[in-house]
């Protein structure tokens, strides 16, 4: 019998040779893509509830020098994998129905475990250059399945900036683990988390931050998640709600004691956690599309997740990891039935009343939809209890979170209000088959998946605040009226995405470098450009030097004997007579000479 | 009337002044036949002084040497009017001013 | 007469160069096929470290002196695979084209095989006159001028180059009476300091225009989009490296004092990573951009160099051998493209991802192993380069990495203009996809690209006692 317990390492590779496979195959995406990811999730299952005795770590050969290629499993890791396997294996099963006779199929399920495989890759790393394989893969997924429509125009645009702020993020994980690499002498987890604390170690401990922010979503690199919205809606259930979006907050989790170690690292990641809470919350208020309404949601709840990681509880941080997994997860695909039964509709305001079109949907999505608003009794409420209760520490951050819960309450409220009450006057049909019977697990999920998380002592006056707070949200919001200016302000998404439009690609990408063409064209040639005309000038000159004067001499000596020979040419007359007076006079001349001798 | 002996002095004067106006004439005239002629003139001059000091010195030399010189002369005198025939057939004229092909 | 393989690695191109000459027109691309396969299959079988050496010109010290060690043989495998390659994405060129390549690459195996300077600089120089001619004969519209600017560019750069190894060689003949192009007995040359700086710019002003680095880069665009598609390939994939091979190799080794001061040098390479991929963006010939990615890459491995560490060092070897294999592949993709359409104008393009989807896939797998993605090769040695780099100066790091954001910036957005999207122009529509020929040009690259990648383990290995030679010499 195999011992899956310590071929635990095994769990991406079913993920990795499903992608080969139907790539190769260019056929059978439906069943092997699921059927890889489940093997993935009952191998993680077995090897979860087995008893382990500590980590389990296995080493597959030394990849670069002094980085070995090495898997880790504790309890961390495997949560994530089941999580990970888990809510894949039922977005894989959904895709089926949503994507079907889509052109393309099997490339999206080759890409979807392609995506898995370094999702676990990611989990399982247990030093930071795997992780990084891990990161920087889901990153390749992401685009690619962003872009998975790729004949149309904007669809590309949206990937490549969800690449390239992801991208920004991963140069500062370079430099963190490249300080982390030197002073630790490896990037081993272990061995990382035993560094005391120094300034160099902050600022090791803030780019790795950076990059976090870059790949979940938070200031200042959150401006892609939105756009990435373009991609099929179980991919953005999967990877942007899920999944990749919590690889920030595992690489907080797994690196906790190295940010106990420098305290002010995790007061600056709960600062950005709260504030993009707030700014990402209001947006949603705001927002028409259902998928990006989703979707400042989720980095709203990101940013919670990053407040509790940045105060040290990590536990609570993991356990919204979990639960919002399961609500966020089951938001995104009944949306996805919304939009798919409305013919592509994503427009909140155009819907309505589907109540009684879409009995299950709506009672799925409520029951996920107040799972997120923190209703008391659901995995949510519990879950943002225990981030609530760890930022007691500090009374701002307290006030943010609750202002946070409720005006996600409201936005929620707001949200369900519009698609499912009112008058309708749209043909749906509710969903069926794949597409509505994964939704179950992820609904019971949302509903208890609370009580199995960390118990919390004393928390009864923060619960009972919560749950009013929530519930205050869910009945006001649909009756809140914004100031114009505000709406506005919130509908700009705070003018921060269009700071970086003008800044990063209006400027920098495009008149930065068409500047920089032409300085290398006009300015920067000139070195080679100078050279040619000075020596083609001097050329000339010699060239001139030469005819005139070299030649000049050759020339004149020649005329010399021209103009010399001028005169004693007029001797020749040709005449005869001419010559026999020459020869008369020589002859007198000589005769007369010898004759006076 | 005593008339001077005619002494060999009689005969060079005579040579000289033939010769002066055969020289003067080759170079005076302007007609080949001319030119000849005076050349003719100039070598029998040549022939008289020859003649005169042969019998001034009372040795045959002289006069042998006259007889080359008049050979000579007769050749010259008809290579010379053969020249003269094909240069008038071709150039049309006797007249050395106009044949002037090799000036400069 | 038994020749040793390295000799055979310059003779059976030069042989073949001619015997191209005797072949007829039908069967010239098969011969040249031939010859360069043999080419590689001896490459790929030396045995090294080796020395061979033969007498020369005694008169003044030459000798025929060829050495093999890690370095060399990575390098001559690379030019021999990429000649190969080259000749099989030009079929039906003239016999004089096959036999231009076929010299280009006997004079790069000569660069990168001897260990004589004279030896060193005739190959170094004799590899110009056939790619001058590839370019100009066989080039696009603005070939003349490309190919003088090239040449004339370079060969001013070569003279400083044979004036700091004349220098050299006096001084070496001063202090020890022997006159000698030796590269070994050179190592022992005791220099003045002042002496020392002199050649080692003029040695650097060569390879600086050959790599080529910021500033004297402007002569490689115009060179890259006028040559053929083989002479892109052979330019990018071979020649750059001869200027940083001469670092690696004579630079360092004969000047270590002179080089540890040249910091400036670093500086230099992280402004060509940085200016070479922000230019990129602005591009609009497909060429012209690859070319200026090259200055960007070929910067990552110049600052390997001057991190003048060995980790920097076998990272910037590593990059190198991986700049040959991506970018190569990236010029014959385009050479592909353009045998279709006859246009390097990136607007031209749009939407080929639906009609070429096996072009699309083998564009990406050369995209991100050139912007450096894990389990590629890119990312072994840019990250080997960016740890010797922050192990010198923490700084040049931080600088150098933000070139990886702009790679991935360039490049994505060449993709998206060229592959994805509508398709804009009915001629884009019904293209072929790659053939048998295509994939089997592109096939051996991308599984060199995924080996490094995974598994380069190898790679260090070879070269570690070369790598380890030069730092020793740097810092005894």
């Amino acid at each position: 019998m195999v011992n899956l317990v310590s071929n635990f390492w095994w769990i991406p590779l079913y993920p990795f040779i499903g992608s080969l496979l139907i790539a190769i195959l260019r056929r059978g995406g439906a069943v092997i893509g699921p059927a890889a990811i489940l093997a993935a999730f009952l191998h993680g299952l077995v090897v979860y509830s087995s008893p382990r005795g500590g980590a389990l770590d296995h080493t597959l050969y030394q990849w670069m020098p002094g980085i070995a290629f090495r898997l880790v499993a504790d309890d961390l890791s495997l949560l994530m994998v089941l999580i990970i396997t888990g809510v894949g294996f039922l977005i894989h099963v959904y895709s089926i129905g949503y994507m079907d006779k889509e052109p393309g199929f099997w490339r999206y399920f080759a890409y979807l475990n392609f995506f898995v495989f370094f999702m676990l890759l990611l989990v399982l790393a247990s030093n930071l250059i795997v992780l990084y394989a891990g990161w920087e893969g889901v990153g390749l997924a992401s685009y690619l399945l962003i872009g998975f429509h790729h004949d149309r125009p904007t669809v590309n645009r949206n990937a490549n900036k969800a690449f390239l702020y992801n991208r920004a993020g991963d140069a500062g994980f370079l430099i963190g683990t490249l300080i982390l690499l030197t002073a630790a002498g490896t990037t081993e987890f272990t061995a990382i988390n035993q560094l005391p604390g120094s300034p160099l170690m902050l600022v090791a401990a803030l780019l790795l931050a950076l990059a976090a922010t870059g790949k979940s979503a938070q200031l200042p690199l959150f401006v892609w998640l939105p756009d990435a919205m373009v991609g099929p809606t179980p991919v953005s259930a999967l990877i942007h709600a899920a999944t990749m979006v919590t690889a920030g907050i595992y690489l907080f989790a797994r690196m906790a004691p190295f940010l106990a170690a420098n305290p002010d690292a995790g007061l600056v990641i709960a600062v950005i956690g709260a504030t993009t809470a707030l700014i990402a919350a209001t947006i949603a208020l705001v927002e028409h599309d259902i998928k990006r309404i989703l979707a400042y949601s989720t980095i709203s709840q990101l940013g919670l997740m990053f407040l509790a990681a940045g105060l040290g509880a990590t536990q609570a941080a993991i356990f919204h990891v979990a639960t919002h997994a399961f609500f966020k997860a089951l938001l995104f695909l009944c949306s996805g039935n919304i939009i798919h039964a409305l013919k592509g509709e994503q427009d909140i305001r155009y819907m309505g009343g589907l109540r009684d079109k879409m009995p299950w949907t709506f009672r799925l999505m409520v029951l996920g939809g107040l799972s997120l608003a923190g209703f008391p009794g659901l995995a949510g409420f519990f879950s943002k209890d225990a981030i609530l209760i760890a930022a007691t520490q500090s009374p701002i951050l307290l006030a943010v979170g609750f202002l946070v819960s409720f005006i996600t309450a409201a936005y929620v409220s707001r949200m369900l209000w519009a698609v499912f009450f009112g008058v309708y006057n749209r043909e749906a049909h509710e969903a069926h088959g794949t597409m509505l019977h994964p939704l179950w697990p992820l609904a019971i999920g949302s509903a208890i998946a609370g009580y199995f998380g960390p118990h919390q002592e004393g928390a009864w006056p923060i619960m009972i605040a919560s749950a009013l707070v929530s519930i205050a949200g869910l009945y006001l919001g649909r009756q809140i009226r914004l100031p114009e200016l505000l709406k506005a302000f919130f509908a700009r998404k705070w003018f921060i995405n269009d700071a970086y439009e003008v800044i990063l690609v209006k400027t920098t990408a495009s008149r930065g470098s068409s500047t920089l063409n032409w300085i290398d064209q006009n300015i920067i040639d000139l070195l080679p450009r100078a050279t040619a005309f000075f020596t083609s000038t001097a050329s000339l000159i010699s060239g001139w030097f030469d005819s005139s004067v070299v030649d000049g001499l050759v020339k004149t000596t020649a005329s010399a004997f021209s103009v010399a020979s001028y005169p004693l040419r007029l001797a020749q007359t040709g005449r005869t007579h001419n010559y026999a007076l020459v020869i008369v006079i020589t002859v007198a001349i000589s005769f007369g000479w010898y004759w006076l001798q | 009337m005593s008339f001077t002996p005619i002494t060999t002095g009689h005969y060079l004067v005579l040579s000289a002044a033939l010769l002066l106006i055969g020289t003067v004439g080759l170079l005076m005239r302007r007609n080949v036949i001319i030119m000849l002629m005076s050349i003719e003139l100039i070598l029998n001059a040549v022939n008289i002084n020859l003649v005169a000091f042969s019998r001034h010195w009372q040795h045959v030399t002289g006069q042998v040497f006259a007889i080359f010189v008049i050979t000579v002369a007769v050749a010259e005198a008809a290579v010379g009017l053969g020249i003269l025939i094909a240069l008038f057939r071709n150039r049309g004229t006797v007249l050395s001013d106009e044949i002037d092909l090799l000036k400069w | 007469m038994v020749l040793a393989a390295m000799t055979l690695l310059l003779v059976i191109p030069i042989l073949g160069a001619l015997a191209m000459l005797l072949t007829p027109k039908r069967l010239a691309w098969y011969a040249a096929i031939l010859i360069s396969a043999a080419t590689l299959l001896q490459a790929i079988a030396l045995n090294f470290p080796a020395t061979i050496r033969h007498n020369w010109i005694p008169a003044i010290g030459a000798q025929f002196l060829l050495t093999v060690d890690g370095i060399s043989y990575l390098l001559v495998t690379l030019t021999a695979l990429m000649t190969l390659l080259g000749i099989l994405a030009s079929p039906k060129m003239p016999r004089t084209f096959y036999a231009m390549l076929l010299l280009l690459a006997a004079g790069c195996h000569g660069v990168f095989l001897a260990h004589d300077l004279l030896l060193f600089f005739i190959c170094f120089e004799a590899v110009l006159i056939p790619m001058y001619f590839l370019i100009a004969i066989y080039g696009a519209e603005d070939r003349r001028r490309a190919a003088f600017k090239f040449i004339l560019y370079t060969v001013a750069g070569s003279i400083a180059l044979l004036i700091g190894f004349l220098t050299l060689y006096v001084q070496h003949a001063a202090q020890t009476g022997i006159y000698t192009f030796d590269l070994t007995p050179l190592l022992n040359t005791r220099l003045t300091p002042s002496t020392e700086r002199l050649v080692f710019w003029a040695l650097f002003l060569g390879f600086a225009i050959k790599i080529p680095m910021f500033p004297f880069h402007t002569w490689l665009p115009d060179a890259h989009t006028q040559a053929p598609t083989a002479g892109s390939v052979m330019l990018a994939a071979v020649m750059l490296k001869m200027g940083t091979y001469g670092f690696l190799r004579f630079s360092l080794p004969l000047l270590p004092k002179a080089s540890l001061d040249a910091q400036i040098l670093a500086a230099l390479s992280i402004v060509a990573i940085l200016y070479g991929g922000w230019i990129c963006l602005a591009q609009t010939d497909w060429k012209r951009l690859i070319a200026y990615s090259s200055v960007s890459h070929l910067g990552f491995c110049t600052l390997g160099i001057f991190t003048l560490n060995s980790t920097g060092i076998s990272g910037s070897i590593i990059q190198q051998l991986n700049h040959g294999i991506s970018t190569g592949l990236l010029f014959l993709l385009v050479g592909f493209a353009y045998d279709r359409r006859h246009t390097r104008a990136i607007k031209d393009y749009g939407g080929l991802a639906k009609g070429m989807p096996g072009f699309a896939a083998v564009f990406m797998i050369a995209l991100l192993s050139s912007i450096g993605l894990p389990l590629l090769n890119g990312f072994v040695g840019e990250f080997t380069i960016l740890r010797g780099a922050y192990l010198a100066q923490p700084w040049w790091a931080a600088t150098a990495v933000i070139g990886i954001i702009l790679a991935a910036g360039y490049m994505l957005s060449l993709y998206r203009h060229t592959m994805l999207g509508p398709v804009t122009n009915e001629a884009n529509a019904h293209l072929p996809d790659l053939g048998f020929r295509e994939w089997l040009i592109a096939s051996p690259l991308i599984a060199w690209s995924i080996w490094i990648g995974v598994k380069p383990a190898y790679y260090f290995q070879i070269i570690a006692e070369p790598v380890g030679k030069i730092v020793e010499r740097l810092h005894p």
